[in-house]
């Protein structure tokens, strides 16, 4: 079956996304596929390269991106939502001229369209939710 | 009949809560701009955000009115009858246009569409 995530939770402040993260890796070795996973609102923390975990816990953005490298899933994030937390990538940056930014590669800002098309396009899509 | 371009999205958060309300509102706006067909569901706390005069500091006003919604052609908006009911809100001091359902008619809408967003 072909399935995307919904994480609306941001890390180590629920546990949303690490479910998540357990699910896809459940999906993923029960043979399904997933095709991407949407961070949308406070979901989009995830994707921050400035967050740091305590030393004991799992990085997760690491894992997000390893989850990217070795089955090829998506990262999308809303760029409304990113945006009102503090969250750009080097393009918006650079245009509302920040000095610095904090989404990278693999993830990606994207619009909410991409969230109803997922939707519409897979046979299922699971939302983790605070 | 689930129709395949149909989108329920439900609210189940209080107004101030966050941006649960704002973002939840975008996400079916942005449905109803991709052509599905949307329904809003208020259901729990989420109920308040159908109570007019309310005001939130700096922030435009969110009060999801039918006028508002149908220029984006979401043209369902419904209520748990129940959750109105466990919070002592009346019926007739909520916006207009609103649809109450009982228990039953929410479990069929549920089952009759084909996407949920669940905020």
């Amino acid at each position: 079956m072909q399935y995307a995530l919904l994480v609306m939770g941001a890390p180590y402040v629920s546990q949303a996304p690490h479910s998540a993260l357990r699910f896809a890796h459940a999906l993923i070795d029960q043979g399904h596929n997933l095709e991407s996973v949407f961070f949308y609102h406070d979901g989009v923390h995830n994707a921050s390269s400035l967050v740091t975990p305590a030393q004991n816990a799992t990085c997760l953005r690491s894992a997000w991106k390893a989850l990217h490298h070795q089955y090829d899933v998506q990262l999308d994030v809303c760029i409304a939502a990113a945006l009102h937390r503090g969250l750009v990538d080097s393009a918006e940056a650079k245009r509302r001229e920040y000095s610095t930014y904090n989404v990278e590669s693999p993830f990606e800002l994207t619009g909410l369209g991409q969230l109803i098309t997922l939707q519409q396009r897979c046979d299922r899509l699971i939302t983790f939710a605070p | 009949m689930t129709q395949t371009n149909s989108l329920l999205v439900v609210i189940r958060q209080a107004p101030q809560s966050s941006h649960w309300l704002r973002e939840a509102l975008d996400a079916a706006m942005v449905g109803a701009a991709f052509g599905q067909k949307v329904s809003l569901l208020f259901m729990g706390q989420g109920v308040l955000a159908l109570l007019p005069g309310q005001a939130l500091g700096s922030e435009k006003s969110l009060l999801p009115t039918q006028e508002t919604l149908a220029m984006y052609d979401i043209q369902h908006l419904c209520v748990s009858a129940a959750d109105l009911h466990a919070l002592n809100v009346k019926a007739e001091n909520l916006v207009e246009g609103i649809t109450l359902l009982d228990e039953e008619q929410m479990r069929i809408y549920f089952a009759d569409t084909a996407n949920i967003l669940n905020f």
